[in-house]
Parts: structure tokens; sequence; C-alpha cells
């Protein structure tokens, strides 16, 4: 039978069951809507926080010689690194004009020499050694609240906010920290405060949470390279702002084949990559919870239909159609109304997203996207994803009816129908 | 061209095994018109289901022509009946969503007949003057009166000139008028067409009109009569 014939079939019986067909459309609506709406809540976290980190701390891409927890920023690393930023990377960077910045980073552990003793459970951040107006350049949302950063001063420190607000401290305070150097002896270290930095807009998580390892100390990078005996400029960490794709995954391959660390500016910190890995989860939890339900519903639904069907069914195979031929007009049904479906359902979503262009604030929730609006965003992969889902459902739900037409006796539909 | 074999067939409704046939043989020649007559229950509509294909009998055997049912699977017993068996049901079944004219070409599309759409087109169309439907073609089953609808469902049975029509009560669900006219229709198309035509019914004024009549009762053949 030819395909005009079958398609004009399948699209008449669509259009044949409009209550069927409504609660189905409705089903396939709120299915793609929830499906596209979690998928973009995912991606808006991961992004807004990229976003935020990428300008505030760490570097759309951060790479480091670090292992294990260097990773993570949120709990300082003590040990130096064994080893440095290998030339390939820097060559490409350098080669290709990738922004970077070259970093020494350590932890430190604060100590009063005054008191002659550690500052408590609270001592510990993150020391950075870099060229600091080079950091500005890229880290958009930092700013220098108080002082300023002094290139003549040697050991000038620009620290974060809240260790002066911890330490009630004030511009031109000494500030000293115990830090390992590449031998592994701890020894003391005192810089000048020159300047206070916090961020200019955004969650300054680092101030709010009680965490007392976000704070960093932004030093010198030559001071910090002579007192820890590197050499020749070398580096133990790059935060890199890439352009593209391919600059992003030749920096990945570098850092596999260097057995380097490397992360993306949303999973700099443990608390921040705990509630974008939530929303993942959760938001992949309700989907397919979602595509169950509506696996079930169409499932019922279509079996309602092929009930009062069965007669039409039986006697088409009555007058020679062939059940596979009948199947195929089933699964087509399904496949085309599906296609409409999500085609209505994705144009409402996407019409959705332009009337509330300007974002949705999600109030005391902003958190979940670094305090910035929600945006509904079309992901083309979630789109694919629903897309599939959504005819794998619809076909699915079509496998037992098709398996009754195989079963089907057209004499005992007609007699059944009879009594 | 129709050899029936000692079939029988069962049911079961419930706990109760209903036999709806017992051991029925039965021969029909070419061309013929043969009414098989019995009360509710008799077997009628089993035994035209079977000649049909559309179930196949616990024991005995069907021949079409050069062809034992019993040895065909489903497919095969799908094609047989696009190509060799035309249907006429009690209460129409024409397909809702196809008009008229939609209804009676269906069948050739589903046999593949080859037909150029300017000869499917010729086709459906003298079938529909026969039927005297011309003024219906892009009406739906649902703007069609029983008789209009059983005249759709004859056309539909013939337009692919199958050797064999098979018509359970085709006159059952309409008024004595309209069951006439419908009788006359299928008369003369089976003298026109010289197809094979079965038809069930329990009316013996109906009977008149085909060339031999069967009776049954129980799920036997008691008799059959030529005249």
């Amino acid at each position: 039978m030819g395909k005009r014939v079958i398609c004009s079939i399948a699209l008449k019986n669509i259009l044949r069951h409009p209550g069927k067909n409504l609660l189905l459309g409705i089903m396939v609506f709120l299915s793609t809507s929830v499906f596209l709406f979690t998928a973009s809540i995912i991606d808006n976290s991961r992004k807004s926080w990229r976003q935020f980190f990428s300008e505030t701390t760490t570097g759309y891409i951060n790479v480091s010689t670090f292992v294990g927890k260097g990773r993570d920023m949120t709990s300082p690393d003590f040990d130096f690194p064994k080893s440095v930023i290998p030339k390939e990377l820097t060559d490409y960077l350098n080669k290709n004009k990738i922004p970077h910045v070259k970093r020494i980073r350590l932890g430190g552990v604060k100590y009063d020499f005054e008191k002659q003793k550690f500052d408590g459970e609270n001592d510990t951040c993150n020391i950075i050694g870099t060229d600091f107006p080079s950091e500005l350049k890229n880290l958009k949302n930092l700013r220098i609240t108080e002082g300023a950063y002094e290139p003549d001063v040697a050991n000038g420190a620009v620290v974060w906010r809240k260790i002066m607000t911890r330490f009630n401290l004030k511009i031109g305070d000494e500030i000293s920290y115990f830090i390992n150097d590449s031998s592994g002896m701890p020894m003391p270290y005192t810089f000048v405060i020159t300047g206070v930095c916090e961020n200019i807009s955004g969650n300054n998580l680092e101030v709010e949470a009680d965490n007392t390892s976000n704070p960093l100390v932004f030093v010198k990078d030559d001071f910090l390279a002579d007192k820890l005996g590197l050499e020749n400029g070398e580096y133990t960490e790059a935060s890199i702002w890439p352009s593209s794709d391919e600059q992003i995954n030749y920096i990945k391959d570098v850092s596999l084949k260097y057995k380097l660390n490397y992360y993306f500016a949303d999973e700099a910190y443990e608390i921040i990559t705990g509630i974008t890995d939530f929303i993942s989860f959760l938001g992949k939890f309700v989907a397919a919870l979602i595509i169950i339900i509506f696996i079930v519903a169409a499932f019922n639904i279509n079996i309602i239909g092929f009930i009062d069907r069965q007669k039409e069914i039986a006697t088409m195979l009555s007058i020679g159609s062939s059940p596979v031929w009948i199947i195929s007009l089933l699964f087509l049904e399904m496949i085309i109304f599906s296609m409409f479906a999500f085609l209505l359902s994705t144009t409402v979503y996407a019409l959705s997203g332009i009337v509330m262009h300007s974002g949705i604030s999600f109030g005391e929730l902003g958190i979940l996207f670094s305090d910035r609006n929600f945006f509904f965003s079309l992901i083309p992969q979630a789109l694919i994803t629903s897309f599939v889902c959504v005819c794998t459902a619809m076909a699915l739900s079509a496998v037992y009816p098709a398996y009754l037409t195989l079963k089907m006796n057209p004499s005992e539909v007609f007699r059944e129908g009879d009594l | 061209m129709i050899r029936i074999k000692n079939i029988s067939k069962k049911y079961t409704l419930g706990k109760t095994e209903i036999h709806a046939l017992r051991g029925v043989n039965l021969s029909v020649n070419e061309g013929q018109m043969i009414c098989v007559m019995g009360p509710s229950g008799s077997g009628k509509s089993t035994m035209l289901n079977i000649i049909g294909c559309l179930d196949k009998p616990d024991s005995g055997d069907v021949f079409i022509g050069k062809y034992s049912v019993a040895g065909l699977g489903r497919n095969d017993l799908a094609a047989l009946r696009a190509d060799m068996i035309g249907f006429i049901f009690q209460s129409f079944n024409l397909i809702p969503v196809l008009n008229v004219y939609e209804n009676i070409e269906f069948p050739l599309h589903i046999k593949n007949s080859g037909l150029t759409k300017k000869e499917m087109q010729r086709r459906v169309m003298r079938l529909v003057d026969e039927v005297g439907l011309n003024e219906y073609v892009k009406h739906r089953p649902d703007e069609l009166s029983g008789g209009q609808r059983q005249r759709v469902a004859i056309a539909r049975a013939l337009v692919t000139n199958p050797k064999i029509i098979l018509a359970d009560e085709p006159t059952a669900n309409l008024d004595s008028a309209t069951a006439k006219s419908i009788l006359s229709i299928m008369k003369t198309l089976n003298h026109e067409e010289k197809s094979t035509f079965i038809f069930s019914t329990h009316d013996p004024s109906i009977a008149e009109y085909s060339d031999s009549v069967c009776r049954m009762k129980d799920g036997l053949l008691l008799e059959s009569a030529g005249k």
C-alpha cells in the first residue's frame, strides 16, 4: 500500500479522536515542558555559577598541578605541588593569545606573632601569587574596594574582605601565614595589606558563607616564587578564559597528558558543585519520572483507544490488510501525533521564553543561579532528548495494541460485538 | 470453487462449551449464489468466517480454489482474503474516517492491484454507479442511512473482483424494502461479475434470491437444496 494512503489514514484517525488526542497532547505538552524547563534549570545553574566564578576567582577553566583535593578551592592544599605547569600548555596559551593568568597557589595558616599563636579554627586561606593587574583584567567581577594594589611593595597583599572583617585588620597592617615551601618545611611569611577586594555583584559567597577556606589573599607572583624556590617563571596553576570548544578540548588533552587537575569554574567549590549536582540529579529524576508517568498515561489512553477501534481493525484484517500493515498504521499515528504535539509544545515553551525574556527572579532560591535571573533556554541536546523520549514513549505505548493486533481474531471481535 | 470437508468448531463462553459446527461438509461451485439459513446460534456466521479465512476450524479443512486454508499462515491468509474474498457484514463495518469513495477504493490499495490512479477511479466510480451512490461519494459513513452503508459495503466487497463474496446477514439491520433492493443489487452483480456469493439469513423471504439454500441447526448442515 502506498505511503500516501497510510499517511492519509493515519492523519484522519488522529483528527477523528479529539478527546483522546487532547489528553495525549496535554501529556506531551506537560512532559516536554517539564523536560525542557528542568534542562533549563540545570543549564542555568551551571552556567550562572560558571560565569560567576569565571569572573570572580578561578578563570573559566582552571588548570593546576595539585593532586587530590587541589581540584577544589574550598579547602586549601598545604603540600607544595611536585610539578609545575608544562611548557607545552604555556606555549599554546601564548601562541593562541588565549587570556590566562599564571598563579602559584598554596594553602596558608594564619599566625599571630604578637600573641605567638595560630588564630584558631578559622585561620586557613588560599594564598595566590599572581600578577594582580592581569587578574583584574579577566576577573571582571572582582574589584579593590579599599586601598590599592602596590607593585612597589614586594610583600604587598590584596586581601579578601572577610579576612579583614574577621581579624579586624586595616590597610597597612601586616598579616602572617605559615606556608609549606617546596621542601615541605612550614615557613612563616609576612605580608603588608595594601588593598581589600570583593565581588562587584552576585552572591558574595565568600563573605556570606561561614566557610573559612574561601577567603583569598593575592600576593605578588615573583615574591612567592622566590620564597618557594620556583625559577624562570614557573607556576603551578593557570586561570584560563578560552574562547572556543577547540581551545577547551586542547587544554583538557594537555591536562590529561601531564596528569594535571582541570576543572570548570562552577566545579571550584564543593558547596556549589553540591548545589549544581543536586539540581542536575533532581532535574534528571523529575524528567525520568515525568517520562514514566507519560508512558503509563499514554499506554492507558492508547489501550482505551484501541478497544474503541477493535472492530475497525478487525474489519481491516477481514478485507485483507496484513497485521504488519495495521501495526505500521498504529505506530505511524503515534509518530505523527508525537511530532505535531512536540512541535506545538516546544513552540509554546519558546514563546514563554520570549515573553519572559528578562528572566525570572527566584527570590531566596536565587542562590541556585548565583543570584541571577532564570532564563528559559532551549538547549539542543535537551530538545533532541525530549523529542526522542516523547517518540519512544508514544511508540512504547503502541506496542501492546500492536501485540493485540497480531493476536487478534476478527471473527471473535465481531462475535463479541454482536453479544 | 469452495470445498468444506468435515469441519468442526467449538467455542468456550465462560464455563460453557458451544459446538458451533459439527462435521459440516459443503461444496460450492463458481458463480453460484448460496443462501445459508438457520436460526441464531445455528453456526451460519462461524461457517462463513471459516470460509472467509477469518477463523480456523478445530478439525477438518477448507479448500478455496487450490488452497488448503489449514496450511496457511496469518500473512498468507491476509493475502488470500485480499485476492479472492470480499466481505459484506451485517453491521456494514465501514471505516469511519474514510468517505464512500475511499472506503470502496481501500481494498484496491491493500491488494496492491497495480492499477493506475485513473483505473482505480474508473473502477470505483463504476461500482458507485451500480449501487446508486453517485451523490454520496464524498459522504462519510456516519452521514449515510443503513441501506446506503450496506451498498457501500457491497461495492467495497466487489471492487477487487474477488471470486467469492461472503455476506453475513447483510439485510438484518435493514427494513424489508431496503433489504430487497440490496439483494437485487447482489443478484445483478452475481450475474454480471460471475462471482460466487454466499450469504446467511434467518429470513425465508430473502432466500428466494439464491440459487441454492443450505439449512443449518445446532452446528449441523441439515440440507442443501438447489432451485
